[in-house]
C-alpha cells in the first residue's frame, strides 16, 4: 500500500455512494476529504482493524488531496506521530486508510452530516 | 249729407281763392247760384265731383281727356302751374246719430313735366251743431282716410248716386228714355235704396261659406293622425313585449348570478381559491427549488475546496510550527557548510599556536549548530510550506465567510421551499375541483351572455320608450290639430248651414225690399210727375217692371210711348224720376241742379220752383242763369233760399269772382254787368 493511490473498502464505497446522493456532492475525492478531516478532528485513537480495500473506487493521491496535498500530507504525518507511529510512508498510508474509513463511518453514522448544509455547517459552526 | 263749404283756388275760370258758404237751414234748403253762360256754373258742379271722386268724377269739362291733362287744364290760365290749384269741399255726414265734419282738399300742381296731386282729408268725428250758431269744427288730418278716400267716399255717397244727385238739367232729358231709365232706376234702387247692401251681404256670405271648406291639408292631417295612432299602438305593443322580455331576462340573470354565487361558495369551500394559485405556487416552488439547487451547487463547489481544512485549525497551527522548525533547521544546515569553509579560511590566516584552541572552539560551535539543524520530528515538508499555509489561511477566511453566507441563503431558500410546500399541501387536488372549476367557468360565460342580453333588452326598451315619447308627442300635436280641425269642421258646418239660411232670408228680404222700393218708387215718381206736369190727366199710372223698365199708362189704360212726349215733358219726367228716387231714399243727399229749367215753359217752371226745388232735398244747389230763375221766379223761391251767390265774369281778365247775392236782391247792386 502506498500513498500513490487511495482505495476504499466496499462498505465505505456503498456508504459514500449513499452520501453522494444525500449531500449532492458528486465527487468521491471531495467526500473522502471531508471524511478524512472528520476523523482527524477526533482526537481519540481509532481502533485498528483490518480494512480490506477491495472496492473499485481508487484514486491517486493527487486526485484525493488536490491543491493542498502537502498540507494534507503534513496533517497525516502529524496524526501519525500523535498516534505514536513514525511518519514513514507505510505508516502514513496506513493512517490515511484508517482515518478515511473511520471518517466515512462518522459521516454515515451521524444524521447532521448526511446533508451538504450539515457538512459545511460542521466546518463553519457559526 | 250736407255740403258746408266749397273753396276753389285757381280752378278753371276762378281766379284766386273763391269760397262759397253752402250751409242751409231746415226751412231754407236752397242755395241759389246765378251765373251767365260761361261764367263757371258747370265748373262749380265739376269741382264738387272732382273733390269727392278725383279721377272717377264725371266732370263735364273732362270729356275723354286723360285725368292728368284735365287737371293740368283746370289750373287757372293766369296762374303759375307750378303752384297749382286746389278744391276744398267741406261737408257733414251723420252716421249712427253722430255728425262727422269732413274737409276734403284736393290739390295739384305741375312739377316740370309731371303733375302732382295731393288729397288731404281732415275730419272732426264729433261735430256738434248748435241751433242758430255755427260751430267751428275741430278738424284733424286723417292719414288713413286720405289714403283710402276712394273707398270711404263710396260709403258716404256712391258715385252712382252722386251722378243722380248732381245733375245737369239740360242733359237729364235722356233719362226719360225707357232703356236709359231702366239702368238708372236699377242702379239707383240698388245703391241708393240699400238693395245692393243686401245683395252684397249675400255675396259675402257665399264667400264666407266657400272659405269654410276643409282644406286638403286638414284632410291630410286626419290621415296623419290615424297613421300615427296606429304607429303609437304598435310601438306600445313592442314596448310591452320588450319590457316583459326584459323582466324575464332579469329573472334569468338573477338565477344565473345566484347559481354562480353558490358555485363560487362551493369552490371556495373546496379550496378553489388556493387551487387557482397552485400553478403559481408551484412555479414559485420550482423557482425556489432551482435557486436552492443553485445554492447547493455553489456550496458543493465550495465544499470541494479547502473547506474541510477549517476543522483542522489547531492541527494546522502545529503544522505551521513544525514548518518553521524545519525551515530554521534547513537554514542552520546550510549555514554550517558556509561556516566550515570560513572557519577553515580563518584558521589558515591564524598563527599555528592559536589554531588548536580556536579550532576546538569553532568545532564546538559547529557541532552545536549542527545539532540544532537536526530535528526530532521531520515531516519533510517542502520548502514553501509556510507560504502555502499562509495562502491557505487567507483562502479559508474567505471561504468561511462565503460558506456562512451560502448557508444562510440555503436555509432561507429551504424555508421558502418549505412554506411553498405547505401552501401546496393546502391546495386541493386538481381532480377534486376541476369539475367545479369547469362549471364555474361555464357559469361565468353564461352570466356574461345573459348580462349582454339583458343590456340589449334594456337598450331596446329604452329606445322604444324614446320612440313612444316621440310618437306620442307627434300624436298630441296631431290631436290638437285634429281637434281644431274637428271644431272647425263643425263650425264650418254650422256656418254653412246658417249662412245658407241667412242667404235665403236675405234673398227674400232683398226681393221684398226691392218690391217695396219699386212700389214706393212708382208712387213717388207718379206723384212727382203729377205735381210737376201741366197736363195732369196725361199720365194715369206709372209702373216699374221687374227689369226696371218704366211704363206710363194713360187714362184709357194704354201705355204711353215716351217718344211721344215732348222734350220738355221728358225733362219733367226725368226730374220726377230723380225726385221720386230722392224721396224714397229719404232726402239724405244734397241735390245739385245745373241749369234746371232750360226748355221748360213758364207753367212748368213755376211748378218746379214752387213744388220741386224747396222739397227736392234737405239741400239744393241751384245753378241758374238769369233767364231761368228770373226776378219773378226768384220772388216765388225766395222764402226757401238760404244763400244767394252770383258768379261774376270779368271779360277783360277772363276770371270769375263769386259775389254774394243774386241779380234782383240786395247783392245785385254790386254786380257789375
Amino acid at each position: 500500500m502506498s500513498l500513490d493511490s487511495v482505495r476504499l473498502s466496499q462498505p465505505a464505497k456503498d456508504r459514500l455512494s449513499w452520501l453522494k446522493r444525500t449531500t449532492g456532492i458528486p465527487n468521491w475525492n471531495v467526500l473522502c476529504r471531508w471524511a478524512l478531516v472528520m476523523s482527524l478532528k477526533d482526537p481519540s485513537t481509532p481502533l485498528v482493524k483490518d480494512i480490506v480495500t477491495d472496492s473499485t473506487v481508487e484514486m491517486s493521491w493527487k486526485t484525493f488531496a488536490g491543491q493542498y496535498g502537502d498540507i494534507y500530507l503534513a496533517l497525516l504525518k502529524q496524526r501519525c506521530i500523535a498516534d505514536g507511529d513514525e511518519p514513514t510512508d507505510e505508516n502514513v498510508a496506513k493512517t490515511l486508510t484508517i482515518h478515511l474509513h473511520r471518517g466515512i463511518g462518522h459521516l454515515g453514522g451521524q444524521k447532521e452530516f448526511q446533508s451538504l448544509e450539515g457538512l459545511v455547517g460542521a466546518a463553519n459552526p457559526t | 249729407m250736407l255740403l258746408r263749404n266749397i273753396t276753389l283756388e285757381e280752378f278753371g275760370a276762378y281766379r284766386g281763392k273763391q269760397s262759397l258758404d253752402l250751409t242751409v237751414k231746415k226751412s231754407k234748403p236752397i242755395i241759389l247760384i246765378g251765373g251767365l253762360n260761361g261764367c263757371g256754373k258747370t265748373t262749380l258742379l265739376d269741382a264738387i265731383q272732382l273733390a269727392l271722386y278725383g279721377p272717377r268724377a264725371r266732370c263735364s269739362g273732362r270729356g275723354s281727356k286723360a285725368y292728368e291733362t284735365y287737371l293740368r287744364e283746370s289750373i287757372n290760365r293766369q296762374h303759375d302751374p307750378a303752384r297749382g290749384s286746389s278744391v276744398t269741399l267741406e261737408f257733414t255726414v251723420t252716421v249712427d246719430g253722430k255728425e262727422h265734419y269732413y274737409r276734403v282738399v284736393r290739390s295739384w300742381h305741375v312739377n316740370g313735366k309731371t303733375l302732382k296731386e295731393f288729397l288731404n282729408v281732415s275730419v272732426d268725428e264729433n261735430y256738434v251743431t248748435k241751433p242758430g250758431r255755427r260751430t267751428q269744427p275741430e278738424l284733424k288730418y286723417s292719414r288713413l282716410l286720405s289714403e283710402g278716400w276712394a273707398d270711404h267716399v263710396e260709403d258716404l255717397l256712391p258715385l252712382e248716386v252722386a251722378s243722380l244727385s248732381f245733375f245737369d238739367g239740360e242733359k237729364i232729358e235722356s233719362l226719360a228714355d225707357p232703356e236709359r231709365a231702366a239702368s238708372v232706376i236699377e242702379s239707383a234702387v240698388h245703391s241708393l235704396l240699400g238693395v245692393s247692401t243686401v245683395q252684397q251681404l249675400r255675396t259675402d256670405l257665399l264667400a264666407l261659406q266657400r272659405r269654410q271648406k276643409l282644406s286638403d291639408e286638414e284632410q291630410h292631417l286626419m290621415d296623419n293622425i290615424r297613421a300615427q295612432e296606429h304607429e303609437c299602438e304598435s310601438v306600445q305593443e313592442q314596448l310591452d313585449v320588450a319590457e316583459q322580455d326584459s323582466k324575464h331576462q332579469d329573472a334569468l340573470l338573477k338565477n344565473a348570478r345566484h347559481k354562480l354565487e353558490s358555485l363560487e361558495r362551493e369552490f371556495q369551500n373546496e379550496g378553489g381559491g388556493l387551487f387557482e394559485r397552485r400553478l403559481e405556487i408551484e412555479q414559485e416552488r420550482k423557482r425556489a427549488d432551482e435557486r436552492l439547487a443553485e445554492l447547493r451547487l455553489s456550496l458543493a463547489q465550495l465544499a470541494a475546496g479547502p473547506l474541510p481544512l477549517l476543522m483542522m485549525r489547531t492541527h494546522l497551527k502545529d503544522v505551521r510550527k513544525q514548518a518553521r522548525r524545519e525551515q530554521s533547521a534547513a537554514e542552520a544546515g546550510q549555514v554550517l557548510d558556509v561556516l566550515e569553509q570560513r572557519d577553515q579560511w580563518l584558521l589558515d590566516l591564524l598563527p599555528e599556536d592559536a589554531r588548536d584552541t580556536i579550532t576546538k572552539r569553532l568545532e564546538e560551535d559547529r557541532a552545536k549548530r549542527s545539532k540544532s539543524s537536526v530535528l526530532k520530528v521531520d515531516f519533510v515538508l517542502p520548502h514553501d510550506a509556510l507560504a502555502q499555509l499562509t495562502v491557505l489561511d487567507e483562502v479559508l477566511v474567505r471561504d468561511e465567510a462565503r460558506a456562512s453566507e451560502l448557508l444562510a441563503h440555503v436555509a432561507a431558500a429551504a424555508e421558502e421551499l418549505d412554506q411553498l410546500d405547505r401552501q401546496l399541501a393546502g391546495v386541493p387536488e386538481q381532480s377534486k375541483v376541476e369539475d367545479l372549476q369547469k362549471k364555474r367557468a361555464a357559469q361565468l360565460k353564461e352570466l356574461a351572455r345573459m348580462e349582454a342580453t339583458v343590456a340589449r333588452g334594456r337598450e331596446r326598451a329604452a329606445e322604444l320608450k324614446r320612440r313612444r315619447a316621440n310618437v306620442e308627442a307627434a300624436l298630441e300635436r296631431a290631436h290638437k290639430e285634429f281637434v281644431r280641425t274637428k271644431v272647425k269642421a263643425k263650425e264650418v258646418e254650422r256656418i254653412i248651414k246658417y249662412s245658407e239660411k241667412a242667404r235665403g232670408t236675405l234673398e227674400r228680404f232683398g226681393e221684398a225690399l226691392l218690391q217695396r222700393h219699386i212700389s214706393r218708387l212708382e208712387v213717388a215718381v207718379l206723384q212727382s210727375f203729377k205735381d210737376l206736369m201741366r197736363k195732369r190727366g196725361l199720365v194715369q199710372d206709372l209702373r216699374i217692371a221687374d227689369d226696371f223698365r218704366l211704363t206710363l199708362t194713360d187714362s184709357q189704360g194704354d201705355t204711353i210711348d215716351p217718344g211721344r212726349l215732348s222734350a220738355g215733358e221728358r225733362q219733367i219726367l226725368a226730374v220726377s224720376l230723380l225726385w221720386g228716387l230722392m224721396k224714397v231714399a229719404g232726402n239724405r243727399l244734397p241735390s245739385v241742379i245745373d241749369t234746371p229749367l232750360g226748355r221748360l215753359d213758364s207753367r212748368h217752371r213755376e211748378h218746379l220752383v214752387d213744388r220741386y226745388f224747396p222739397q227736392a232735398s234737405d239741400q239744393v244747389l241751384l245753378l241758374s242763369t238769369d233767364k231761368e230763375i228770373d226776378e219773378y221766379l226768384l220772388g216765388r223761391l225766395k222764402k226757401s233760399v238760404a244763400h244767394t251767390y252770383t258768379l261774376v265774369h270779368d271779360d277783360t281778365t277772363f276770371t270769375t269772382n263769386v259775389v254774394e247775392g243774386y241779380w234782383w236782391n240786395e247783392g245785385a247792386l254790386h254786380v257789375a254787368r
